[in-house]
């Protein structure tokens, strides 16, 4: 069902049949995989990297270390997890040595991905005004642990259903209900260590 | 209900966009509290404006290009284990170093441990090895099987130490458990331990503190075993004489074994059981012990009192 997000559910029993479809090597279940899966690798990694050209790098990368490993994929734990877990282990390698290297520029990044704040500010004191927030907002999801940066990304950023969360992540969709209020709750917290007041953001 | 489950409600309908979601509960709840529907509003403009506007969706020729190229890649071997179990585990290459990074506290411990034993190990050595040190050199004295290089008043006495006079020298040993040993000249004894005590050739007069456990010297041809008491020892070439001055002394041989009391001396042969007979002088005996504690006593006068001067002869003090 379509619940209004970009991303659309997947039938569990069709979802099964790709992974088995995937461990055997065969060519429709690889093009399923990629027109299911891909864009949700690409998104997830372009928020956190806020680049969506090396984004699309590594999510290839990943999903092309899994065709070469696809005899491994336990079709009872689901090639989504799968996937998953290595596009985020990849992105996490890159994430980590970026911010080692401070090589990301976060002008760049808020262009990149694309967070924007919902209205349009024709002065241009008020347009510096906003580009602080979103960086300030950047540093705050940067800043926060990785298991409640991934639901955020996920959740809040790309708007993926609770359902398909759970699977991605291998966790139960009220543990994903919960963290996803907690990781809101501590990204509050973190713009307000960053000097933001919530009146500035709305 | 409770705000923080009807708050985790309102997110995911905020996210979902899905009213189907909200229980009836968290509804009237919404309804009566105005710190939940304040809670609400900042919800909502949160998900608005943290939400990305357009996701990215590939194209139906790169989703061909990608499925050819994965049937490519699928034949392409597997890469190494250990590269494929951190990709798809997230652990990294196991490394030495980690171990700091994930227990930094422990790390800091055995770093400020290390630290330690590298600042003060040599002396915790040197005071754990101590058996006690020089309480009055007088003439050349010469100690085997040691780093020290000047001997002086104070100088430590470690485990294996041999310590030798000269003729005409005398040194007095103090030892840790509060034993004194009186070295006379052409004399040498090696220190085992503060209560293991070889003599290998000369004489030495003995005070062993009491209560400190057993006190053993052993000689060329037996061994001497003292609980608290003092007493001289003379090694000579075919015999050691074993004179006491207070308490009881055991002299044990090859062949058998005699205790030694006040005022009787023990004589142990290379090859016959040792023998008691009675020493009626025995002051007379050791009044090189006395002089040495006399000269001893005015060299230490003389480290307070520099202006008193003259030779050691303890005539004064």
């Amino acid at each position: 069902m379509n619940n209004g997000s970009k991303y659309p559910d997947t039938d569990p029993s069709r979802e099964h049949e790709i992974d088995l479809g995937f461990q055997r090597g065969e060519r429709w279940a690889f093009e399923a995989a990629a027109r299911e899966y891909f864009a949700y690798l690409v998104n997830f990694i372009t928020q956190l990297l806020g680049d969506r050209d090396r984004a699309l790098e590594l999510a290839q990368e990943a999903f092309f270390l899994a065709c070469r490993a696809h005899k491994q994929l336990d079709p009872r734990q689901g090639l989504t997890p799968w996937l998953f877990q290595i596009a985020r282990n990849l992105a996490y390698k890159e994430f980590n040595r970026r911010k080692k290297h401070n090589a990301v520029s976060l002008e760049e990044t808020m262009e990149k991905t694309g967070m924007q704040i919902p209205s349009a500010w024709p002065d241009p004191r008020q347009e510096i005004h906003n580009q602080d927030v979103k960086k300030r907002i950047q540093r705050a999801v940067d800043r926060l642990h990785p298991k409640y940066r991934d639901i955020l990304i996920l959740r809040l950023i790309m708007g993926v259903p609770s359902e398909r969360v759970s699977k991605m992540l291998n966790m139960p969709v009220s543990t994903i209900n919960v963290r996803t209020h907690r990781a809101l709750k501590n990204l509050r917290a973190l713009c307000g260590e960053e000097g933001l007041n919530e009146d500035e953001v709305f | 209900m409770k705000c923080k489950h009807c708050n985790e409600m309102l997110l995911s309908l905020a996210i979902d966009r899905r009213l189907d979601r909200i229980s009836s509960d968290c509804k009237a709840h919404l309804e009566t509290c105005s710190h939940c529907q304040q809670e609400w509003g900042k919800i909502k403009n949160w998900v608005q404006v943290l939400r990305a506007p357009e996701p990215w969706q590939p194209g139906e020729d790169f989703i061909q290009k990608l499925t050819e190229q994965s049937m490519r890649e699928k034949r392409r071997p597997l890469i190494s284990e250990s590269t494929w179990r951190e990709l798809r585990l997230g652990g990294a290459e196991w490394h030495w170093w980690d171990w700091l990074f994930r227990f930094p506290k422990s790390a800091t411990v055995v770093g400020f441990a290390l630290l330690f034993l590298l600042v003060f190990g040599n002396t915790a050595v040197q005071v754990w090895d101590t058996v006690g040190n020089f309480d009055y050199i007088n003439g050349n004295v010469v100690v085997q099987a040691a780093t020290l290089k000047n001997i002086e008043v104070g100088s430590r006495i470690t485990k294996g130490m041999s310590i030798q006079t000269a003729k005409g020298a005398e040194s007095v040993l103090a030892l840790r458990d509060g034993s004194e040993i009186l070295l006379s000249s052409l004399s040498r004894v090696s220190l085992q331990d503060s209560r293991q005590v070889r003599l290998e050739r000369g004489t030495a007069f003995f005070e062993v503190e009491k209560g400190k456990g057993t006190f053993r010297i052993q000689v060329p041809y037996g061994e001497i075993t003292v609980l608290g008491t003092a007493f001289a020892v003379t090694v000579e070439d075919e015999l050691c004489t074993v004179t006491v001055v207070e308490g009881v002394v055991e002299c044990a041989s090859a062949q058998s074994r005699i205790r030694v009391q006040t005022g009787y001396e023990g004589v142990l042969h290379n090859h016959t059981a040792p023998v008691l007979r009675p020493t009626p002088q025995t002051q007379q005996t050791l009044r090189w012990v006395m002089e040495m504690r006399k000269k001893r006593d005015t060299q230490e006068l003389r480290t307070y009192y520099p202006s008193l001067s003259g030779p050691d002869t303890g005539d004064r003090p």
